[in-house]
């Protein structure tokens, strides 16, 4: 065999087997991978329909978020552009400021009361328990006194807010939370502990059934999320 | 000068472990398919070179159009939802292992044709 011709074989022979080992070691380690994070090669015809049928819903869900986004977007510049050109328009803005409030589309702060509500202790534990009516009775309180946001545990509550017990912990929001509650208000500070307060009213009944209910503290400054559903 | 391509294997495989090149997961099937395709094509090389008829363009062109044929095939399947790249892995897979077959004979008669103290009696 001539020099030139065998040089010509080993090159070439050492390009191909360079490019078969870069295959080789990229398909090694994605397998590895998909191994050993569980994502296992879909070869059985049902997974992958279900998969096709995943990925559609995501691109779906995708897409319609996207025009959530440029909705909300055109609307805010809708709003910008009509921004106090009239009384009348003013007047429905502030109201659509106040409805954002109340249904917690958007994160809210200012001044409150804060009041922690914990299980007491004693031998009857139905009596000294903090059960989901109590938390309802609190908000509801609130809400009557004039509080503009109410969040438990950090949690928004809204008019479609459900408070209900399940075993040991209490849902709200579909969030499962249990005690201490730590519930806030937003709203005027005075009127909104002097709601709580009031001789005969909520604490009162509670603290007499031995629930640990703290004083409301008046704080100048509290900041609660948007609603977020569980 | 014939670890060359061994080496060729190693650096390769280093690369390929080292660096972070990650093919989507909808592409893996063509990836395994052009894995099958290279080693085909490495053996048949393999095999030329023993038979002395060897030829570097036919090889090299051979790889990467094998290679990309076969992804090619898988890829057309997917689309018709006909499992063509099993065509190819069984195309492959017969030329695998005739390759090695012949590499085989062909090392055992060499090994023979040395014992009698005849040196490369086939030659083309």
């Amino acid at each position: 065999m001539q020099r030139s011709e065998r040089w010509n074989l080993v090159v070439s022979l050492s390009v191909v087997s360079m490019a078969l080992g870069f295959l080789l070691a990229v398909q090694y380690r994605q397998h590895q991978d998909a191994v050993t994070s569980g994502v296992v090669v879909v070869n059985d015809p049902e997974q992958r329909k279900l998969q096709y049928e995943l990925n559609a819903l995501n691109r779906t869900s995708a897409t319609l978020q996207r025009e959530i986004s440029i909705t909300s977007s055109r609307l805010t510049s809708y709003e910008n552009q009509t921004a106090g050109s009239s009384r009348e328009m003013r007047r429905v803005e502030q109201r659509l400021e106040a409805e954002r409030i109340l249904s917690g589309t958007t994160p809210v702060e200012g001044p409150g009361v804060r009041v922690t509500l914990m299980d007491g202790q004693g031998l009857n534990t139905e009596q000294v328990l903090t059960h989901d009516w109590d938390v309802r009775q609190v908000i509801n309180e609130l809400f009557t006194a004039g509080a503009e946001a109410v969040s438990i545990n950090g949690y928004r509550v809204v008019a479609t807010s459900g408070i209900y017990c399940t075993g040991p912990v209490v849902r709200i929001n579909n969030h499962s939370i249990g005690a201490p509650f730590l519930i806030e208000a937003i709203g005027n500070p005075q009127t909104l502990s002097s709601a709580l307060n009031i001789s005969g009213g909520i604490l009162d009944i509670l603290r007499a059934r031995g629930v640990n209910a703290s004083t409301p503290q008046t704080q100048t400054l509290l900041t609660m999320p948007a609603f977020v559903s569980g | 000068m014939i670890w060359l391509p061994v080496m060729g294997l190693i650096i390769g495989a280093a690369i390929g472990y080292i660096s972070h090149v990650h093919i989507p997961v909808a592409f893996s099937s063509y990836l395994s398919i052009a894995v099958l395709a290279a080693l085909d094509t490495v053996f048949g090389g393999v095999r030329a070179s023993l038979e002395k008829s060897f030829d570097g363009r036919v090889f090299l062109t051979g790889f990467f159009s094998n290679i990309l044929l076969a992804a090619l095939l898988a890829f057309i399947g997917n689309q018709l939802g006909v499992d063509l790249y099993l065509a190819a892995v069984v195309a492959f897979g017969v030329r695998l292992f005739q390759n090695i077959a012949v590499i085989r004979r062909i090392v055992f008669e060499r090994m023979s044709q040395r014992g009698k103290g005849i040196r490369e009696l086939k030659r083309p």
